[in-house]
């Protein structure tokens, strides 16, 4: 039975490749420094889910095309045109759900506090953050229920980038940043601040990040294709090793800034 | 106005279901979502969901549309008026309020209602009020960006900040180093040269930039009050001075140089230095020439700016001194001297934000006009409190105590604010504002018998008063920002202003004193009011290659117990101010063609209206008119890069002003040569 589905499988693709254009390979773009997510450096690894993609697609004898960096709305805009087919790592909301299709969840991004190691505190929970000056990069959602207690009992900010937030946290101005912690981690050893700031270890919030398919591509048999693979490599395990890759990636520059 | 504001909330609820926005950028747009203003709530804020009514030109917007001067790129501001009196020179207003009291003077052209600031620094002319856009102490490359308010902000920036502030900020060093030089060619004699160079260090950051700009005049002639037309300057008769003196054909020769020192400003204590200096001579529409509308005006000015933040204390203080003469009236001559000194703090609590601040302005003139050196000091005190009841929700209010040492009347002004967040894709904002003048130097101190050089037999009394009123202004406002779809995004606005407690110099009846017949002029309260309604619509879209910023206002201005030619006794009446155009607007259309090359094209249009002034300057109808400028800019690496440029475009020789100048287009040829990062 399996073998017979196989071949059908195989007819059928042969058929669909031979009739449809341009279909020979799905665009593929992502946001721009949200590194160990999604990142363009390095063509062989493209973060998480930049890998996760190339490696679905790659499974499933498609050829991506990495598209150039653009403003992350005009992804969206294109995404839901059907101009582009992929984005690699993308937050789920309802209003998303209605344009795009999703992939299950692969991974998720947690959200920590950072702090200047000589101010640093205890933080087991968000009431700990009371009485503190804090802030985000702006436009960042702490998650539903932390948005709703912040804006209720904290004093959270806004930065206008990254680079502001740790520059604010490292000088004092600021008691704490709250962002992305595998982004962040990086973005302060970039900045040789690992020596003033610390990463608490309890997470603000943990969101599921997912894979975003168009809904109006032409290219729907190969989309379908790549985002079963998806499935296939969270259930094998591809997806944690992909996943593990960064992790120690990330331990090992962490290592190389600590020795230097 | 209750109809304007129905027909306003039922375009808003049109809207409210209709959306396509991703709700993860809170509709805000690509372009207009990565802006801050700082103007609106003297803090750091998303442009999106500002209080007040706003817009902010970038430098690249700037480098795009190929203007040259500062006043000029006002043309792709919303609500804004602009019109040039000969090349380079400019007249500026905030919706209008122009020539509100009918049968004044030519000074009263000027715009006295709208505060103009360099980095904080109030830059305004107190001696007869007004903005001086030749005396700014900085090139266009200076300029990093600029925010327009519309509205009444005196609770945040004091006095005169009647119609709006136009807040220019200037750029600082940064990066590891680098040199630009810019040159810029036009027709009518135009050469621009600017040079900058910027380097940043661990603990500085040092700018520096010069410039110079000269340029000629549209025509040779000038328009004669006596014989009401354009004659050769050897042919007019003149009749308050007794020879043209300098003028000739150029209208602009000006110089600027300028050194900033600051450090990071994300740091805890962080600081910001600017020193500058500026040399001009231009003519422009300045004081009440008798016999042709321009005078010849020298300027100089030498200055700092210095900042600091601590945390969340913030204080500045600030000296420029100089000199302006107006030549061949040695009246209006003088020298100036102003500090400016402020300190602010920002409490920030859940769902709170206040900011309690001081800020003072010293104002000391040196001229024969106000009888030597004369002071005047202004103190605001102000406290502004946000409060978020929910999280789209704001309630903001804002009040300063103006304490004048003349005239001896203090001042309250206030804002009371609302913004809603409607939907994530709509914000939605409603104000009440008021906000006060302050009084000027010839207003409050002049003095004098002028016997006309020409005709000794005539003779002027003028006389000040420092306890004239000063004028003030209550808007209310309902404005709502939407992203209708990724593309396209609107700013709405419709407004409600009422002004009064004006003063002008009142012509009494002519006596015979001594064989001569004086006519004396007393500074008096009016009792004209003023009263304006309009709605104005901004349209941006923002394709991947095309961006189309469309902007149109239209507004009705009345004037309530007008007094005829400001004679004394004479009756009063209520009229259409035709002065303030009743529709203007324009549209900036830019096409990115790539990375090298880029087409832009700036429209805009002025309805037709009409200046009344005494006699004998008379009656001006400028006519419907749109002017069009073209840009072609090319990037031909990271180093060179240039434009040509029409402005202008236009078929029609007609001056904008009051007999100023006949426009012209003028072909632009440019380029900049850039070194290191």
């Amino acid at each position: 039975m399996s073998l017979i589905s196989n071949a059908i499988f195989c007819v059928i693709l042969v058929i669909y490749s031979a009739t449809s254009s341009g279909c020979e390979k799905l665009s593929v773009n992502g946001a721009d420094g949200w590194y160990p997510y999604f990142a363009r450096q390095n063509p062989e690894h493209l973060g998480i889910m930049g890998d996760i993609v190339t490696k679905a697609a790659n499974r499933a004898s498609i050829n991506i095309d990495l598209r150039p960096s653009i403003p992350w709305k005009r992804i969206l805009f294109n995404l839901r045109n059907g101009k582009l087919d992929i984005i690699a790592g993308a937050l789920k909301t309802q209003q998303r759900e209605k344009q795009f299709k999703f992939s299950p969840a692969v991974h998720h991004a947690e959200l920590r506090v950072f702090v200047r190691r000589d101010q640093s505190f205890d933080y087991q929970q968000l009431s700990d953050l009371r009485g503190k000056h804090g802030a985000k990069v702006r436009g960042m959602s702490l998650g539903q229920e932390a948005d709703k207690y912040a804006f209720d009992n904290l004093v959270v900010d806004d930065a206008p980038s990254p680079k502001s937030l740790f520059q604010m946290v490292a000088s004092g101005r600021l008691d704490y940043g709250i962002f992305y912690w595998s982004t962040g981690k990086k973005e302060v050893n970039k900045r040789n601040l690992s020596a003033i700031i610390d990463i608490l270890p309890t997470p603000v919030s943990k969101e599921g990040l997912y894979i975003a398919f168009s809904k109006n591509s032409p290219c729907q048999y190969q989309i379908e294709s790549v985002n079963n693979e998806i499935r296939r490599m969270k259930e094998d395990g591809s997806v944690e090793s992909i996943i593990q890759y960064y992790h120690s990636a990330i331990a090992s520059q962490e290592m190389e800034v600590k020795n230097d | 106005m209750i109809k304007l504001i129905l027909a306003m909330l039922l375009f808003i609820f049109s809207f409210i279901t209709t959306t396509n926005a991703d709700e993860l950028f809170y509709g805000i747009s690509e372009e207009v979502g990565d802006m801050t203003s700082s103007t609106s709530s003297k803090r750091d804020e998303e442009l999106f969901l500002t209080p007040l009514s706003i817009s902010i030109i970038t430098e690249k917007q700037i480098r795009q549309s190929g203007i040259t001067t500062i006043a000029e790129a006002l043309k792709m501001v919303p609500g804004v008026i602009v019109r040039e009196q000969t090349n380079g020179q400019f007249d500026v207003h905030i919706r209008g309020f122009e020539n509100i009291i009918s049968g004044a003077a030519t000074s009263n052209l000027n715009n006295r209602k709208t505060l103009i600031m360099i980095d904080n620094r109030v830059v305004f002319d107190y001696f007869s009020g007004g903005i001086f856009w030749d005396t700014l102490p900085i090139t266009l490359d200076d300029v990093d960006r600029i925010e327009i308010v519309r509205g009444a902000v005196s609770s945040l920036y004091g006095a005169n900040a009647v119609t709006g502030v136009i807040h220019i900020f200037t750029k600082r060093g940064k990066g590891n180093g680098s040199i630009k030089t810019s040159f810029t060619v036009g027709t009518k004699n135009s050469q621009i040269v600017q040079v900058s160079a910027k380097k940043e260090t661990t603990d500085v950051a040092i700018r520096f930039s010069a410039g110079t700009e000269k340029r000629d005049r549209y025509e040779s002639t000038y328009f004669s009050f006596l014989d009401r037309q354009y004659k050769e300057p050897e042919d007019i008769e003149l009749l308050s001075i007794k020879n043209l003196y300098g003028h000739s054909e150029n209208a602009v020769d000006k110089q600027s140089i300028r050194l900033t020192l600051n450090n990071d400003s994300l740091e805890y204590f962080n600081f910001d230095l600017s020193m500058f200096h500026q040399e001009s001579k231009v003519q422009k529409v300045n004081m009440n020439s008798r016999d042709i509308p321009f005078t010849d005006n020298l300027s100089n000015t030498d200055g700092f700016n210095f900042k600091l933040n601590y945390g969340n204390f913030s204080a500045r203080m600030s000296h420029h001194f100089g000199k302006q003469e107006t030549i061949g009236f040695p009246d209006f001559t003088y020298d100036t001297k102003i500090t400016q000194t402020s300190i602010s703090y920002q409490l920030k609590l859940p769902k709170w934000l206040i900011q309690p601040g001081i800020d003072s302005n010293r104002t000391t003139y040196d001229g024969g006009f106000i009888g030597g050196e004369r002071t005047t000091h202004e103190t605001n005190y102000m406290l502004r409190a946000e409060y978020s009841p929910k999280r789209e929700w704001r309630f903001i209010s804002a009040f300063s105590y103006s304490d004048f040492n003349t005239p001896e009347e203090n001042y309250i002004n206030y804002q009371l604010l609302t913004t809603y967040q409607l939907a994530f894709d709509t914000s939605l904002r409603a104000s009440i504002q008021s906000a006060s003048s302050s009084s000027f130097m010839v207003n409050q101190y002049i003095d004098i018998e002028f016997t006309f050089p020409n005709d000794p037999s005539q003779r002027v009394d003028v006389k000040g008063d420092k306890n004239g009123r000063l004028s003030r202004i209550k808007t209310y406002e309902v404005g709502m920002r939407k992203q209708l779809d990724f593309n396209n995004y609107i700013d709405l606005e419709a407004f409600h202003s009422e002004i009064n407690n004006f003063t002008n110099f009142i012509i009494q009846p002519p006596v015979m004193i001594d064989g001569q017949s004086v006519t004396k002029r007393e500074l008096t309260n009016l009792p004209l009011t003023g009263q304006q309604d309009g709605l104005t619509l901004n349209w941006i879209y923002e394709g991947a290659t095309w961006n189309i910023n469309t902007f149109f206002t239209w507004q009705n201005t009345e004037v309530f117990d007008q007094a005829e030619n400001l004679i004394q006794g004479a009756e009063t009446f209520d009229e259409y101010n035709n002065s303030t155009p009743k529709y203007y607007g324009g549209v900036n259309m830019n096409w990115q063609f790539d990375e090298a090359l880029n087409f832009n094209v700036l429209s805009n249009y002025l309805h037709s209206h009409t200046f009344e002034l005494q006699e004998p300057q008379g009656t001006k109808e400028t006519p419907s008119a749109m002017y069009t400028n073209l840009t072609l800019s090319y990037k031909y690496n990271a180093t060179i890069e240039g434009f040509i440029a029409v402005k202008n475009l236009s078929d029609q020789r007609e001056s904008q002003h009051f007999y100023t100048d006949r426009l012209e287009p003028i072909y632009w040829l440019g380029f900049n040569i850039k070194f290191g990062d």
